[in-house]
């Protein structure tokens, strides 16, 4: 149990086989006497979570400002992949409590792998406890620094899902309608006149011949016919 | 849908691209600089002669060949060209030079570069189709490009209005990964 009267630090450094969450670790400052709480921020699957998901927190009636929010993605994340972070503020236990990735772990971590809190009214400090035999090192020299991870592994945090992605399948939209006309049709309807260099039509029926062309073309126009109105030029394929 | 995912080597190359990157991400190139690196884009290999010869002559661009030696000195240090050692990024070998000379090949980061400051479309006609087919081998292009239309449709290819849009999309993409390196550069935690 690692804590103090001021600030409670909740450390999360699991084994070498608990891949992911081992390498990101988790770092979280609750203190009631400064009245804030710090900690990493939070990266959802999809976006960066903003403080308005979190519930308003309070310790023993009084406010406790959230200075800054952080925690890695692959730290918490929800079954679902939806609600990654989860603080709720019970008056009678006042528990900060944090839903694990069940699915990430093995049945053997999931029980060594404890939070619980425990009362301490008289000092108003809240303490949670991490329980994961072994590993726990000298968790109080480990705050305020970060888990040595490797870059290789941080491009993976930030370019594995999220808005990269979805800015990269629009990069890929893009080029499928420039490269078909399309674009310029969906703004302005085609001119039966209009003359098109024959060698486009070349590469289109040699892009056509080709199944990862294809495979992406019809995913492509599945993503079209959900976010665009005019898709129907782009069947003329 | 997995468009823009990277595999093992994908992330690997990253990694190493935004080390460089961070070295570099004030560094400017001058129009003189930008081509002679035209000429790397068009040409796999070049030494500091060739080059001077081919702005000179080709382009019409009067340099010395001690301005060109150290403009290519620059691009050097900046990363954006390698010489004759294996590429960190690419793990391209860069041929060697017959007479002692000092061969130089466009680098993985070098052709980031590029597509990323926009440096290479000027105009939809001066198209670079060999920043593709000389480097093959770029992770970028086999994590991007290659699982939707593979390198032999790529050669393949005539039109310039298709070519265009797929360089249009690699800058694209480089602009989306240069985007999320600022991002990742400004945590304090980097």
């Amino acid at each position: 149990m690692f804590y103090d009267r001021e600030c409670i630090c909740l450390y999360f450094k699991t084994r070498l086989h608990l891949n992911p969450i081992e390498k990101i670790g988790g770092l979280l400052y609750c203190s009631p006497l400064l009245g804030y709480i710090v900690c990493e921020e939070l990266r959802t699957g999809k976006s960066f979570a903003t403080l308005k998901q979190i519930e308003p927190l309070e310790l023993d009636g009084l406010p406790v400002e959230i200075k800054r929010y952080k925690l890695l993605k692959e730290f918490l994340i929800d079954e679902d992949g939806k609600e990654i972070l989860k603080i709720s503020n019970n008056e009678s236990q006042r528990i900060l409590y944090f839903k694990l990735s069940q699915n990430k772990m093995t049945e053997h971590d999931k029980n060594k792998l404890q939070i619980y809190e425990k009362d301490h009214d008289k000092n108003n400090i809240l303490i949670l406890e991490v329980d994961i035999s072994n590993t726990t090192e000298n968790i109080r020299s480990l705050t305020g620094s970060y888990v040595p991870i490797t870059w290789k592994e941080l491009m993976k945090w930030y370019f594995d899902d999220g808005e990269y992605l979805i800015e990269m399948t629009n990069n890929l939209v893009e080029l499928f309608l420039n490269m078909l006309s399309i674009k310029y049709e969906l703004i302005i309807p085609a001119d039966e006149n209009m003359k098109i260099d024959k060698r486009v039509f070349h590469d289109i029926t040699l892009l056509k011949k080709d199944s990862n062309y294809m495979d992406t073309f019809y995913t492509i126009q599945e993503h079209i016919e959900k976010n665009f109105e005019n898709f129907e030029k782009l069947k003329i394929i | 849908m997995g468009f823009g995912r990277f595999d093992n080597n994908g992330y690997d190359f990253l990694s190493r691209l935004f080390v460089q990157w961070r070295k570099t991400n004030f560094a400017k190139i001058d129009d003189k600089s930008i081509e002679i690196l035209r000429y790397f884009i068009d040409n796999k290999v070049g030494s500091t002669y060739q080059c001077h010869k081919y702005m000179n002559e080709k382009k019409k661009i009067k340099i010395s060949y001690k301005n060109v030696l150290k403009k290519i000195k620059k691009l050097l240090e900046i990363g954006v060209i390698i010489k004759n050692q294996v590429d960190t990024i690419t793990n391209a070998n860069a041929e060697r030079g017959k007479h002692g000379a000092i061969y130089y090949t466009i680098s993985g980061f070098g052709i980031f570069y590029i597509f990323s400051r926009k440096i290479i479309i000027i105009d939809d006609w001066e198209l670079h189709p060999f920043i593709i087919l000389n480097h093959e081998d770029l992770v970028l292009y086999k994590n991007l490009l290659f699982p939707h239309i593979p390198l032999q449709i790529l050669k393949e290819l005539k039109s310039k209005h298709i070519f265009y849009s797929i360089l249009k999309f690699l800058q694209n993409c480089c602009f989306t990964i240069e985007n999320a390196f600022v991002y990742i550069s400004r945590q304090d935690y980097i």
